[in-house]
């Protein structure tokens, strides 16, 4: 059973959460909401799709994450030609300084707790499978053994939005798995001049480590305590069933461009994450402003667009807006007025 | 109930009740500015069809609903706690903290963990709330229309009450209430003639009332409804004077009803008795003043046989019409008098008898009088009615003869050609009386003038008011005197009717009226 938080373990949460956000400042010029909803991933337990085309910083945001908080990295790089076991890892015939020949589990680099899957669409989609259960689970078969990951497992996955010859879209169920799936917007000019200035000076920004992975553990117990409303919580039911064109609480722009809307992992995001947001705000409630200001990430990228969508490139994101402003900011209450 | 539940409830069970009122006061604003737009439609159709319309009683009947709905409209939409900290959570900016401390207070009133710490800030949070910046008490805007609508029916009910649009049914019905105004003042100033000149005081009473009614009718504002109250005023006062009459009537002169007869008759049988009780009234009376100005004229000897005879007579006649017991004991006692040779007191017993038997014939000619002016009240009353709330169908605009008059039968030089008039409608039906000749329209004659029947009681005083003592002499008949000192005995039934008519009007309690009438009737002998 798990105990019981207090305000001591509130207020480590928030000052762990700030530490991790502050070290990623230090080295990513700009990107903060990025960087806000990266650390909020990790704290509700998730994993992260970045889309963005290359250059951004998106393997150093990975390696800063680790870094701070002191948990193991790998990253695969995706290719056409790698297979499931090259991730997962595989049994290799060892001999022993007797002679004697036996099967020896060689782990593969998902074998971390913070994995960047870089350019995943560049692999197959059997490959692209092979991080279903690693994702779920946080586990991996092989060989009728399931062999747990080390906690806490964040995956970090990225794709490029530009180059799609020789790519594999990730299939839906994949994409499920992603607690958000966020945008790496090319940086302003600003950032940019800050990004000349940091990296290209005598010395590199260094991290320091803020947190380890049972604070980040911790973090991530304290953040499931976080009451939720009833009223908030059908606020987030409503907006999922907005998405479906099926429902009768469809917008209407779902109705004409959605396919398939978004699954119940999308109301579980949109509620563990809010949790986390809440607290990062200062509170500790999740109010129907978090669900809203996390319907984006958690929601974009499990809306199966119809034919017609397709056809006139609706952008998700647009989709998700309308259902928001259709569904209204608070439900009214009786006699109010 | 911890301390920070009960400061949470109390908050918002004052912005609950702020809600509420707020919420009942929209809505009754709504409803009232949609109710006092359709007065007003109302009010306006009123110009245009003559449709009933008490703005008085409307107005206070709605303004009692709406009081009433708004008493439990504030009860019922009187939102839960949970609504209201909604409601304070989206107004105040507290991003659900007062609705999720609600909702875990009410799963456990002890939480534990981070449920505890989220009650305690939201109890810190709700420190900063003021009810009257989260549940505003603003003035609606549909109230500005209800009052506006208000405003706009005062405006009517002062400047545009009693107008109508011309060729329309209102101004219809308003030219019949105009021309049941004259027939009214006609049978007021009838009224007064007759009250004049046979002396009934009720009669003259009533008469500047009638009048009255019948100028306020003529007036330029007034609607069928307003005529109709004003008729039905006007009638139950003569209905009332009336009945006094009749009741003092039947306790001094009763009437002997036929076997079998209903015990209250229709007015028709009434008219016809009163009628007949007038005449034999007034026969009674000539045949007393003829045998009086006998034994008064001294010219002729007279016989006392045939005075007797013809006094007993007189005295049958009275048994049969049930006259007073003291005019028919005078009646007897100026018979003994005549017979025992005394002519003098046995007119002055017949004088007496007289006078009770003219007194008697002003109250039922005072009754009668009422009655007509009452049955001309109820006929105005009908003629109006009759053109029903939308204005009837073939009403005279102005001047025409009432529709419910027998039809015309103009023969003068320049007959009516035709049946059709300016509008095209047959003329209205009714007797020639009062038309002018060949239009067949114009006011009707009045009735006419009843003749002076009784015999005229002069009073002479002399002296100079003030200076020294004044003496009385009635003179009961030309060129011949009376006592001015009647002895003690019962009043007349005149000086009866105006005691008990003044008496009724005093403001003093039954039982002092009835010592007094006890005194009197002591002091004149009544058994």
């Amino acid at each position: 059973m798990t105990e019981p938080a207090g305000s001591r373990d509130v207020d480590e949460f928030r000052r762990s959460f700030a530490a991790v956000r502050q070290e990623l400042g230090r080295v990513i010029v700009g990107h903060e909401s990025l960087l806000d909803l990266v650390v909020t991933a990790l704290v509700a337990g998730g994993h992260v799709l970045l889309e963005g085309v290359p250059g951004l910083g998106k393997t150093l945001l990975v390696r800063t994450l680790a870094q701070a908080l002191d948990l193991r990295f790998s990253r695969i790089q995706f290719t056409p030609d790698l297979m499931p076991a090259d991730i997962l890892g595989t049994n290799l015939i060892v001999q022993d300084d007797a002679g004697r020949r036996r099967f020896e589990f060689q782990p593969g680099p998902v074998f971390a707790q913070i994995v960047l899957a870089d350019e995943i669409n560049r692999a197959t989609p059997k490959t692209q499978s092979a991080l279903l259960e690693a994702m779920q689970e946080h586990a991996v078969s092989t060989a009728g053994v399931s062999r747990p990951l080390d906690e806490p497992f964040f995956v970090l996955a990225t794709q490029n939005p530009i180059e799609m010859e020789g790519t594999y879209p990730l299939p839906e169920a994949q994409l499920d798995r992603f607690l958000f799936k966020l945008r790496v917007v090319f940086p302003g000019l600003d950032d940019l001049r800050a990004i000349a200035e940091r990296t290209t000076g005598p010395e590199d920004p260094t991290v320091s480590q803020v947190a380890d992975a049972a604070a980040v553990l911790r973090m991530q117990v304290i953040a499931r305590q976080v009451p939720v409303a009833s009223h908030v919580r059908d606020y987030a039911v409503r907006l999922v069933l907005a998405t479906h064109a099926a429902s009768p609480q469809a917008s209407a722009a779902a109705k004409r461009f959605i396919r398939y809307g978004a699954s119940p992992r999308g109301l579980q995001a949109l509620i563990r994450a809010g949790k986390v947001r809440a607290l990062v705000q200062g509170r500790l409630n999740v109010s129907v402003e978090d669900i809203q200001a996390l319907a984006l990430p958690a929601l974009r990228h499990r809306l199966i667009l119809s034919f017609e969508g397709e056809a006139e490139g609706v952008d998700p994101d647009d989709l998700v807006r309308q259902a928001i402003e259709e569904l209204g900011a608070v439900p009214t209450p009786a006699g109010g007025a | 109930m911890t301390h920070e539940a009960i400061e949470l409830h109390a908050l918002l069970h004052r912005i609950a009740v702020r809600t509420g009122i707020a919420a009942a006061w929209g809505i009754v604003a709504r409803a009232g500015a949609a109710a006092g737009g359709g007065l007003l439609l109302w009010a306006l159709a009123t110009m245009i069809v003559p449709v009933p319309f008490p703005l008085g009683r409307s107005a206070v009947a709605l303004g009692a609903i709406l009081a009433a709905t708004w008493s439990v409209l504030v009860w019922r939409c009187r939102p839960s706690a949970s609504v209201a900290a909604q409601i304070a959570d989206r107004r105040a900016g507290l991003c659900d903290r007062l609705s999720t401390a609600v909702e875990l207070l009410a799963r456990s009133p002890q939480p534990a963990g981070l449920a505890r710490l989220q009650v305690a800030d939201a109890v810190i949070a709700a420190q900063g709330v003021e009810p009257r910046a989260v549940a505003p008490l603003r003035v609606p805007r549909e109230t500005w229309l209800a009052g506006a609508a208000c405003l706009l029916l005062l405006l009517w009910a002062h400047f545009l009450v009693g107008w109508s649009l011309p060729a329309t049914p209102a101004a219809k019905a308003l030219a019949v209430v105009h021309r049941e105004g004259q027939s009214v003042i006609a049978a007021g100033r009838r009224l007064e003639a007759v009250g004049r000149s046979q002396a009934l005081p009720e009669a003259q009473r009533l008469a500047p009332q009638v009048q009255a009614l019948g100028r306020r009718l003529e007036g330029p504002r007034v609607d069928r409804e307003q005529a109709l109250g004003l008729l039905r005023d006007v009638g139950r006062q003569l209905g009332a004077a009336q009945d006094l009459l009749q009741r003092q009537l039947d306790a001094s002169l009763p009437q002997t009803n036929a076997p079998g007869a209903s015990s209250r008759p229709t007015s028709a049988a009434q008219a016809g008795a009163d009628g007949q009780r007038l005449q034999r009234l007034d026969a009674a009376v000539r045949q007393v003043r003829a045998l009086t100005g006998q034994l008064e004229r001294g010219g002729a000897p007279v016989d006392p046989q045939s005075l007797s005879t013809q006094l007993r007579a007189l005295a049958e006649s009275l048994d049969q019409m049930n006259a007073p017991v003291s005019t028919r004991e005078r009646i007897n006692q100026a018979r003994q008098e005549a017979a025992q040779g005394h002519l003098s007191a046995a007119s002055g017993s017949l004088n007496e008898a007289m006078q009770d038997l003219q007194g008697l014939e002003r109250m039922v000619g005072d009754e009668q009088a009422l009655g007509d002016a009452r049955q001309n009240v109820q006929q105005s009353a009908a003629r109006i009615a009759e053109q029903g709330p939308l204005g009837g169908a073939n009403v005279p605009v102005s001047g025409e003869p009432s529709p419910s008059a027998p039809p015309p039968q103009a023969s003068g030089p320049n007959p009516p050609s035709g049946t059709t008039d300016e509008t095209g409608a047959p003329p209205p039906p009714g007797p020639n009386q009062g038309s002018l000749p060949g239009q067949g329209t114009g006011p009707q004659l009045g009735a006419a003038t009843p003749r002076l029947q009784g015999t005229r009681v002069q009073v002479h005083v002399q002296g100079v008011p003030g200076e020294g003592p004044s003496s009385m002499r009635e003179i009961v008949a030309p060129g011949q005197g009376g006592t001015s000192r009647l002895p003690a005995g019962r009043p007349p039934a005149a000086v009866a009717h105006e005691l008990d008519r003044a008496m009724s009007e005093a403001p003093l309690p039954p039982t002092f009226l009835q010592l007094v009438r006890q005194y009197f009737e002591t002091q004149g002998g009544t058994p």
